[in-house]
C-alpha cells in the first residue's frame, strides 16, 4: 500500500473507514468518517510526511438510495511529494453539514460556496456561506441534486421575473425598491465624528468591457484604495455539469469547448484524457503528437490573446492589433484542421479527428520561422515601456506561500516562483520528449506573469519544433470497436462496422464503473475533469475544475491596498475567462 | 530617457505604417475562402436522380447534443423495405456545429456547408424543414451523388473528405 495510505490509517484508525488504491489509474483515495473530518484535513495540511499544501477541487455528488445521501470528495496535491489524493466524506439528508477547512486551505473558500450552492451541504465555520453561481435569493432548491430537474423547474418565459412580451410596459416608481434596501451598498455611519465616516461601495460590472466576460465585483473604497472587492460570479452560469448527467460522453464534447471559449483545444484535451483515464484507451503515437501541437498552438493563442488584452486594458492598443494579427495565422490553421475556428470540437476518444496535412505543417513551420521575431516586438513595446512598468510592476502580488494556499494554478502561480507545472509533474502527450523548461517568476507581481507567459510562449513553439521534426506516420485514433466509432469508410463496407457504429452513436460506450481525477495544463492553469461512472453511458457526475474559478478565490486576497485603476490589471493577470469560470 | 521609450515604440509602429500589408478583409466586399472541411449551415443532400439520401434512420437525433433534429420516418410508398423521412425539422438556433450528425449519418445524406451569413430578424426562420434543409443542400453542393446502385457495390461515395481521402470535384468547387 502507498505510504502515504498507511501513515493516515496508523494515525486515525477509526476516523479512516477505508482505504483504496487504484491499481490501473494510481490514484489514491480513502474514506473518511464526517466526525473527524476536520483534524484529518488538518493532519494531511501540517504533518512533513503528507504536506498537501494545494488543495485542488472540492466536489460533491448526491446518492438519493443511500442512507448518507451526500458524498463530498476533496482532492489535494502535495507540491513537495507530488502525490494526489482523494478524500470522500458521507454526510446524511437530514443534517448535511461538515466542518469547514476554509481557515487551512484559503482556496477552500469558494469551492465550499460552490457545493453549497449546488448541493446545499453547510460548511460549518465557513466564514461567508451564501450561494456562488446562482443567484443569491434562489430559493427553488440545489441544482446538482438528482431530484432536482436537469431542464430546470418551469419555463424561463413562465418565470415571473421575466417581463412577458404581451404585457404593457410597468411604470418605474420610485417604491421599486424599498426603503430599507435602499442602502445596501453603503457602509453604516461610523460612530465617530471624523471627516471620513463612510466607506464608498462601487458596483463594477457585470457589463464591463475589462471584466472579459459578466464579472461583477462590489469594490469597497476607501478614497481610491480598495480595503474589500467581494466577487459576484455566475451570470454565465449554464449547469454544464448538470448537463453533463443527462449526455452520453460523446455528446459532452462539443460542450468542453464553450467552458473555455478562449481555448477550446486544450479543454477537449483535458476532457479526453480523463474519459481515456476512465476507460483505458492508448493512444497511437502520431495522435499523441498531433495532440501536442494542437495543444500547444492553442497555448499561444490564449497567451496571445491575454497579452493583446491586458495591454489594451491597461491602454497600449498597438499590442492588441500585433497579437491578434498572430493569433488569426494560428486560428486559420485551427480552421483548415477541423473547419471552426474557436469552438474545434476536434479531439476525439483515442486519437483526432483528422491528421495534420503538410500543408498546415508547411504553413505551421513557416509560422514558426517569424514568430520569434514577432515575440520580440511585443517586447520592443512592452519589456522597458514606462507606463506598462508602472501599472504592473508590484501589482497584484501574491507570497509563493499564499498562491499555493490559495489553491492557485499555471502562470499564476509559478510567477510566485512555485515550479508547478502538470507537463512536467505528470507528463503526457509527448511532453516527456521534448526538450523545455518552466519559466519561473521571482517576484509574483503581473510584470513577472506577464514575463512567464511571453517565455511560455518561446517554449511552446520550442516543443511544436521539436514536434514536428519527431513526429512518425501512423493511424491518428486508435482501433477500439466499442469505443471509437469505426471509420466511416468501413460503415458503408461492412455490417460488423455498422453495427459498432450504431450502437456507439445511439446508446454511446459504457465505461467500467468507477471513477477519476484528470488534470491537464491549460494556458490558464490546472483544468481537471473528475468523473464518477456507474457503469452506464452517461456519467454519474461530472465535476470540473477550473482554473479560473479557483483563481477568483484569490481575488479579494490580492485587490486589497491597491487603488481602483489596478482592479482591471488584477483581473487581467488571471487570464479569467467567465465561459469557464461560471460554467 | 523619455525620447528614447517613445522613439522605440514609435518605430515598431513606423516600420509597420512603412511595411504596410493589411491582414484585415472589409468584410460584406470581400470574403474570406473557406476550406473544404468548413462547419457551416447544415444541409440534406439527394442523389443525382433527386432522391434524397436520408433513410429516416434517426442516428442524428440521437446522436445531437442539444437536441436540434427532429426526424419522423415512414415507409416508402409502394416499397414496403425502403424508409425515408417524413418529416425532418431542425431548430438552428441551438445548433453548436459540432458535426457529430454528419459524422453519424451512415449514408451520408447529411452535409456541413460553407454557408454562414444566417442572421436573420425572426428566429422563427430558422427553424427548418425538410423542403429547406434540401434547398441549402441543392445549391451547396450541385454536383449530386450518382445512386449508389451505379457505382460499384461495396463502395460508397462521399460528400465529405475523410482524412487521407483525395478530394472529389463537387468540393473542389467554391
Amino acid at each position: 500500500m502507498h505510504p502515504v495510505l498507511e501513515t493516515l490509517q496508523q494515525q486515525f484508525p477509526i476516523i479512516i473507514q477505508s482505504v483504496n488504491e487504484d491499481p490501473q489509474r494510481h490514484e489514491l483515495s480513502a474514506q473518511v468518517e464526517r466526525g473527524g473530518w476536520g483534524d484529518v484535513a488538518q493532519f494531511l495540511h501540517d504533518d512533513p510526511a503528507m504536506a498537501f499544501d494545494h488543495m485542488t477541487d472540492i466536489c460533491s455528488v448526491d446518492y438519493p438510495d443511500d442512507f448518507e445521501r451526500f458524498e463530498i470528495i476533496y482532492h489535494f496535491l502535495s507540491l513537495p511529494h507530488g502525490t494526489r489524493i482523494r478524500l470522500k466524506v458521507r454526510v446524511t439528508e437530514d443534517d448535511p453539514s461538515l466542518a469547514s477547512i476554509c481557515h487551512i486551505w484559503a482556496g477552500a473558500n469558494f469551492l465550499e460556496r460552490e457545493v453549497f450552492d449546488l448541493m446545499g451541504i453547510r460548511f460549518t465555520g465557513h466564514p461567508d456561506l451564501r450561494r456562488i453561481l446562482m443567484p443569491e435569493d434562489y430559493d427553488e432548491g440545489y441544482p446538482l441534486r438528482k431530484d432536482f430537474p436537469a431542464e430546470g423547474k418551469g419555463w424561463r418565459s413562465q418565470m415571473d421575473f421575466i417581463p412577458r412580451l404581451d404585457e404593457p410596459v410597468s411604470e418605474w416608481s420610485a417604491d421599486e425598491i424599498p426603503s430599507d434596501q435602499r442602502h445596501q451598498f453603503m457602509a453604516g455611519d461610523s460612530p465617530d465624528e471624523s471627516k471620513r465616516t463612510t466607506e464608498m461601495l462601487l458596483n463594477m460590472g457585470p457589463q464591463h468591457p475589462s471584466t472579459h466576460g459578466v464579472l461583477r465585483v462590489v469594490l469597497e473604497l476607501d478614497g481610491e484604495r480598495v480595503t474589500k472587492a467581494v466577487p459576484d460570479l455566475g451570470y454565465l452560469h449554464r449547469g454544464v455539469e448538470k448537463l453533463a448527467e443527462g449526455l452520453n460522453y460523446m455528446q459532452i464534447l462539443p460542450h468542453t469547448d464553450r467552458l473555455d471559449y478562449v481555448c477550446a483545444m486544450t479543454n477537449n484535451y483535458a476532457y479526453v484524457r480523463a474519459v481515456e483515464k476512465l476507460v483505458g484507451i492508448t493512444i497511437p503515437e502520431r495522435a499523441e503528437y498531433v495532440r501536442t501541437i494542437v495543444a500547444e498552438m492553442q497555448r499561444i493563442v490564449g497567451h496571445l490573446f491575454w497579452l493583446g488584452t491586458q495591454a489594451l486594458d491597461i491602454g497600449a492598443m498597438t499590442v492588441f492589433f500585433f497579437t491578434f494579427r498572430e493569433r488569426e495565422v494560428l486560428l486559420d490553421m485551427f480552421e483548415k484542421l477541423c473547419g471552426a475556428r474557436l469552438t474545434l470540437n476536434y479531439f476525439r476518444f483515442g486519437g483526432v479527428d483528422s491528421d495534420l496535412t503538410p500543408e498546415i505543417i508547411a504553413s505551421l513551420k513557416e509560422f514558426l520561422n517569424t514568430f520569434s521575431a514577432h515575440i520580440e516586438e511585443y517586447d520592443t513595446l512592452l519589456k522597458e515601456n514606462r507606463i506598462w512598468l508602472a501599472r504592473t510592476k508590484g501589482v497584484a502580488v501574491i507570497s509563493g506561500e499564499d498562491a499555493i494556499n490559495f489553491g492557485l494554478t499555471g502562470p499564476s502561480l509559478r510567477g510566485s516562483g512555485v515550479a508547478y507545472d502538470i507537463r512536467k509533474l505528470e507528463p503526457y502527450g509527448m511532453y516527456d520528449k521534448v526538450e523545455w523548461e518552466v519559466p519561473l517568476g521571482k517576484a509574483g507581481d503581473t510584470y513577472d506573469r506577464y514575463w512567464i507567459r511571453v517565455e511560455e510562449m518561446r517554449q511552446s513553439a520550442r516543443i511544436i519544433e521539436q514536434c514536428l521534426e519527431q513526429i512518425p506516420e501512423g493511424p491518428i485514433i486508435a482501433e477500439d470497436a466499442k469505443v471509437i466509432p469505426p471509420p466511416k469508410p468501413d460503415v458503408m463496407r461492412d455490417m460488423q462496422s455498422l453495427i459498432h457504429h450504431f450502437i456507439i452513436f445511439t446508446q454511446g460506450f459504457k465505461p467500467p464503473k468507477g471513477e477519476t481525477y484528470c488534470a491537464t495544463e491549460v494556458p490558464k492553469g490546472e483544468l481537471g475533469f473528475f468523473l464518477i461512472s456507474d457503469g452506464s453511458p452517461r456519467p454519474y457526475r461530472m465535476k470540473i475544475r477550473s482554473p479560473s474559478f479557483v483563481h477568483m478565490g484569490a481575488f479579494d486576497h490580492m485587490a486589497r491596498g491597491y487603488l481602483i485603476s489596478d482592479i482591471i490589471t488584477i483581473f487581467g493577470t488571471y487570464d479569467i475567462v467567465m465561459g469557464e469560470c461560471d460554467r | 530617457m523619455t525620447f528614447y521609450e517613445l522613439a522605440m515604440g514609435m518605430k515598431v509602429t513606423l516600420r509597420h505604417l512603412l511595411h504596410y500589408r493589411p491582414i484585415t478583409l472589409q468584410y460584406p466586399h470581400e470574403k474570406r475562402l473557406l476550406p473544404e472541411n468548413y462547419r457551416g449551415m447544415l444541409a440534406l443532400l439527394r442523389y443525382d436522380d433527386g432522391t434524397e439520401k436520408c433513410v429516416g434512420c434517426d442516428l442524428c437525433e440521437a446522436v445531437c447534443p442539444s437536441r436540434v433534429i427532429r426526424v419522423i420516418s415512414a415507409e416508402v410508398p409502394n416499397e414496403p423495405i425502403k424508409r425515408y423521412a417524413k418529416e425532418y425539422d431542425m431548430d438552428m438556433t441551438r445548433c453548436l456545429f459540432c458535426g457529430l450528425c454528419v459524422q453519424a449519418c451512415p449514408v451520408d445524406a447529411l452535409g456541413m456547408t460553407r454557408e454562414y451569413e444566417w442572421a436573420v430578424y425572426n428566429k422563427r426562420n430558422l427553424h427548418l424543414n425538410k423542403e429547406q434543409l434540401l434547398a441549402i443542400g441543392d445549391r451547396s453542393f450541385p454536383n449530386r451523388e450518382k445512386r449508389l446502385e451505379f457505382q460499384h457495390p461495396n463502395v460508397a461515395f462521399f460528400n465529405l473528405p475523410f482524412p487521407g481521402q483525395p478530394l472529389k470535384e463537387s468540393q473542389t468547387l467554391t
